[in-house]
Order: C-alpha cells, then structure tokens, then sequence
C-alpha cells in the first residue's frame, strides 16, 4: 500500500515536470512503430509463415520412425536368426531319421507312420522356437502327403503348426499353446490342445509360389528368408504373415517350408499408438509400390481413434517437412522408410502415421493462438497511440486556447518545455504591456497600498529586518540560518508583522510585497521613513 | 546556525542510545534531544565481521540522530548578536532594533519580550 502511494506520487510529480516535446514525439514515434510490428506479426502469423508446426510435425514423425525403424529390424532379424537356426535343426534331424533307414524325402509320401516318428522328433524343436522367438506361431511343413491318390494331395502337405491359442498381451509366457497342424496323435501324447480348426496337413495355396520354392536351388539359407504377404488363416478370423525359410533334405534339395507366424493381433499388440503433440501415431509395416503404401499387404500397429483400416492402399504425396497419404476421405501426415526384410510383395518400409485432422486442429490452435497474442498486442499500441497524441496535442491547443483568450498565467502547466517557454514569454509580455497600462492605478487601489506602506513604517527595525528576508524571497525555514535566531524567534516576529501590517498569512504578504515589486514601489516599503 | 548548534552540541550516546544536549549560556538549562536507539542495540554480533559491520552502522545512526539533534536545537537556540553567545529562546528578548539575549539587555538597558515566555515548550 505504502509503495503504491509512493509510485503515485512519483508519478504525480513525473507529470508535473516538463518534458521537452522532442521526448514526447519520440515516444510517439515509437509507439506508432510498434503498432506496426504487430500489424506485420499479425499479418505473418494469419499466414502462417511463423508457425514452424510443420517442422516440428517432421521432426517428431522422423523420431518416431527412426525408433520403429530400428525396433522392426531388430524384430525381424532375431525371427530369421531362429527360422534359420529351426531349418538347420530340421535338415539334421531328417538326415539322421532317412539316411539311417537308408530313405529319401520321396519315401515320406503315403507313409504316415514315418512322418509320425518325423514329426515327433521335431515338434520339441518348434515348441522352442516358438517360446523363444517374438511372434505368434510357428510351423514347419514338408513336401510330401500320407495319402497321394486323394483329390486334395497335389495341394495338401504334412507339417506341425503351433499357435498360442488367445494371444493377449506382449510377453508370450503364460499363453497356451495350441496344435493347429500336425498328427493329433503327437498332440495328445504331448498334452497339446488341439485347435478348434485343426487340420491333419498344410493347404500348400496358402504359400504363395509353394511350388516355385521346391524347384528353387538355395545356395544360403540368410538369403532366402521372404515373408508372405498377409493372408486370412484358413477357418479363422486372424490375419497373419508367415516368414517362410526352405528345409533342405540331405541331398541339398528343398523339400519344405519352415519358418514363424505374425499375427496383425501380436503387430497390433507390439506396437501401440503414441500420443504426440499432433496426435495419436500409429506405426504401419507394409510394402511400398507405385506411389502407394499397401497396407492391404502388410500389418498396422493400433490404430484406435483413427479411421485407418487394414484394407486401404494409401496414395503418398511427398511433402517438405513430411509425406501426406490418403485413401478415398482419409489424410494422414507422415514418414516412411524401407527396411531391410524381403516379403513376397518386396521389400517392406515402416511408416509413422498421424492424421491430418488431427495435425490440423493442433496446428489451428496453435496459430489462434498466435493471432490472438497479435491482436492483442496490435489493440495495445494502438490504444497507447491515441493516448500518446491525445495528450501531446492536447496541452497544444489549450495552451493555444489560453493566449487566444489572453488568460495565460505564466505558470509552467502545459507540461512541455518549449510550450512553457512560450507560454511565459507571451505571459511576461502581457504582464510588460499591463504593466505599462497600469500608470494610473484605480484610485481605490492606490488608497490600499498607501495605507498598507504607511502600516509598513510602524514595523520595528527587528521586523523590518525579517520582511527584508521574505523580500529577497527567502523561505521561513532559511531564516535561522541566516539571521543566526530559532525558528521560534522568526515565528515570533512574524506574527508581530502580521498583525502591524492587518494580514494574517505569510501569502498574503507575499502578495503585496509582488504587488509592490510589480508597481517598482519596492523601496516603499523598505525605507523606514 | 547549524555549524554553530553543531559545535556546541554535547554527545551523550551510549552504545544503545543516542543523544545529545545542549546548555543555554545564559539560564544554564541543559536541553537534550530526543534520544534514539541504536537499530542494533543489544543484539551480539555473531563474528568479527558482524562486529565491523555494526561499529560501521553504529557510526552511521550516530551522524543521523545528530543530524536529527542540530535541526531540532536550531528551533530552541538563538546567538546573541552582542555577546556572541547562544542561548535558549527563554533567554532570547525580542528588542525593537535587535534581537539580544537577557543579560545583553539588562546591560544595555534595552526593553524586549522572551520569544519563548514559559518552560511549557522545551523540553529540559
Ligand atoms: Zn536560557
Ligand atoms: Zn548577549
């Protein structure tokens, strides 16, 4: 409060005090500059040349890729790396069961007893892989069938198929395992479920060229590893991608398929949405092709709150900051790169989606915002532009007021220097010309001051000594000083002159000693006789 | 006046209180300002700093109440024009030519009235 009052009286006496009108144009000058910084901001801002949205939308979908990216390569290759290692393991169990019995791989088909003794030894091994590798399934099949002179047996293969049954979360640990393909007699003798589609042998259509791969010659294993596009599970309502590795038989031919299971649940489930600042990013794995992201072929992390679907091919328009990809209504901003796993389709990118309404709402606000803040600004100068020339033109015209109409008092109230200075020279003009008119005083003026000197002569030499101080213009308070007496001394006298005199202030007899100085009759009052 | 009260001003501060008093020349009546405390006054500086710290205030009030002192004695006390001393405003005649002291103008047979009549206002 005490502080309060103090600043308003700094600035009270602020205001008293002339400032030249130089200063006060200045800050005219640099008001109406600021007022055009904001129009330009304002102009800037509905532009949107500041916002820097797009950038940082760029910035935060490279992030996010490069972080997929790296996730979806290190995923992939830990499941080849296990593919591969399961089809070496395979190629070594069949040398050991065929060679021992002195058999080819030609000798499996109508022969279900040996393709049990095979699929008993070999099932462990899946079951590992399927428990030590990040996926939802895992499968080996070979190319021969127990009963060749069925209608189906050009297409149907022999071959173990495990699944985790209801694939919940991340971190396959506690999740059943069931028997999707295979000789249900292995199941029961390993306590496996059997699932609720479960088939005896592979329908080969479900590998898309099954029959190009058995005549392919494989020099090495890394080099053959391709992931099927995705693929409706026979029966089922789940989606999958099967990474697809050839066995080898001991003659080095391929004579089958092994390999992990994908599921668009587990994609779903290992790669959830993020909520950046733009909007919810969904990840998506799927080849590129013409211009277009075929998410059709691949697989798309969670995708809640969007109206992504597995089944659109979105069109790519590459942009500065990021690309834009739409399908049919839907817009999304994003970034997407090449990885480096081979699918049927060639090779898969990952992309790093967010959509477009989303971005657009954000960066909408973003730059009411901005606006706002430039109106705001804008309204502020504005306001203190009038204010400034109100009060600048202001005391201008009163003042030119004032002389037109001769009232000028001669006191310095206009607050600008050069006016005050004007307003004195007029004043002390006037009062030289009132001064000159004046010769012949009122005759009842002339009585009062006649009277008023003659009452002056009754003063004491004491007195008349302080009334010398006051006529010198010397304050009250400077008289001890001066007179080497107390304040009470001066007081004293004081209220002696006062009442010689007939006044009762100290302003009253200024205003006659100003009177008598004015008049040039000083000394009237001074002389004692 | 100031330099002249100055110089004559007694100091009678403390180590907790200021004052200072002045005596009248003429009646003998010792005047004394008003006594201020010391900001720091009982409190034991916690180090040698503090210590110098304090002694550097202790100095600084003490100017100030004198200062305070001076203004307050030069509403009391006049010098005589003829005998050059200073004395209190009761001893202090309002003359018709000049301003004396009492004793000056029993000497010199002058008439004048006290500036200050009674004791009601100083304080002794
Ligand atoms: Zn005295
Ligand atoms: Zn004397």
């Amino acid at each position: 409060m005490g502080r309060l009052k103090e600043i308003l009286r700094l600035t009270a006496q602020i205001k008293k005090q002339s400032v030249s009108m130089q200063r006060r144009l200045l800050l005219y000058w640099l008001s109406m500059l600021l007022a055009i910084v904001a129009v330009v901001f304002l102009i800037l801002n509905i532009t949107g040349v500041f916002s820097n949205d797009a950038q940082k939308a760029g910035e935060t979908l490279q992030l996010q890729l490069d972080n997929a990216q790296l996730q979806v390569n290190q995923h992939m290759e830990s499941l080849e790396a296990n593919s591969i290692a399961l089809s070496e393991q395979i190629s070594r169990t069949l040398e050991s069961v065929l060679t021992g019995n002195g058999l080819t791989t030609e000798d499996l088909n109508d022969n279900p007893e040996l393709l049990q003794k095979l699929q008993e030894e070999l099932l462990s091994r899946l079951y590992m892989t399927l428990r030590l590798s990040p996926c939802s399934g895992a499968y080996l099949v070979l190319d021969a069938t127990t009963n060749t002179s069925s209608d189906k047996a050009s297409h149907s293969a022999s071959g173990l198929y495990l699944r985790y049954a209801n694939f919940h979360a991340k971190g396959a640990a506690d999740q059943d395992v069931v028997f999707f393909r295979g000789i249900p007699e292995i199941a029961r003798a390993e306590q496996l479920e059997l699932h609720n589609r479960w088939n005896l042998e592979f329908d080969t259509d479900l590998f898309p060229g099954y029959d190009a791969w058995m005549q392919t010659e494989v020099g090495r294993l890394a080099d053959s590893c391709r992931w099927t596009g995705r693929f409706r599970l026979t029966d089922t309502w789940e989606d999958v991608q099967l990474l697809c590795v050839p066995i080898l038989d001991p003659s080095g031919k391929v004579c089958g398929l092994c390999g992990v299971e994908l599921s668009s649940l587990y994609c779903y489930l290992s790669h959830p949405e993020l909520n950046s600042s733009f909007g919810p990013m969904i990840t998506v794995i799927a080849p590129v092709e013409g211009g277009k992201l075929l998410l059709d072929k691949g697989m798309a992390g969670s995708a809640d709150g969007t109206f992504l679907t597995d089944a659109d091919m979105l069109s790519i328009q590459h942009g500065r900051y990021f690309n834009t990809y739409s399908c049919g209504g839907d817009r999304y901003i994003g970034l997407h790169s090449q990885t480096d796993v081979n699918s049927e389709n060639g090779g898969l990118s990952v992309a790093v989606l967010i959509p477009e309404s989303t971005y657009a709402a954000c960066r909408d606000t973003n730059r009411t915002v901005l606006i706002l803040c430039s109106l705001l600004l804008l309204a502020a100068t504005v306001g203190l532009s009038v204010f400034l020339s109100k009060r600048f033109v202001q005391p201008i015209l009163q003042t030119l007021q004032a002389i037109r109409s001769e009232e000028v008092t001669g006191e310095g109230e206009t607050g600008i220097s050069e006016l005050d200075e004007l307003v004195a020279f007029v004043s002390s003009r006037s009062n030289a010309k009132a001064l000159q008119r004046e010769n012949a005083l009122p005759p009842d003026m002339e009585e009062l001051f006649r009277s008023f000197a003659d009452r002056a002569k009754t003063l004491s030499t004491a007195e008349r000594t302080i009334m010398k101080y006051y006529i010198d213009g010397h304050e009250i308070t400077e008289i001890p000083e001066l007179a080497f007496i107390s304040i009470h001394t001066v007081k004293k006298h004081n209220s002696n002159i006062y009442q010689k005199l007939g006044i009762s202030s100290r302003d009253e007899l200024m205003l006659y000693i100003d009177l008598f100085r004015r008049l040039g009759r000083l000394n009237e009052l001074t002389d004692t006789l | 006046m100031r330099e002249i009260v100055k110089a004559l001003l007694k100091d009678c501060s403390t180590r907790d209180v200021f004052c200072f008093s002045i005596r009248c020349a003429e009646c003998g009546q010792v005047w004394s300002s008003r006594q201020t405390r010391f900001s720091k006054a009982g409190v034991h500086p916690k180090s040698e700093g503090k210590q110098v710290i304090f002694d550097a205030l202790y100095q600084k009030e003490h100017e100030l109440a004198k200062n305070d002192a001076v203004r307050e004695a030069t509403d009391i006390f006049n010098r005589c024009p003829i005998c050059r001393r200073t004395v209190c405003n009761r001893c202090f005649l309002i003359c018709e030519d000049l301003d004396m002291c009492v004793h000056c103008a029993s000497q010199l047979n002058e008439q004048g009235a006290p500036v200050t009549p009674s004791l009601v206002e100083m304080v002794v």
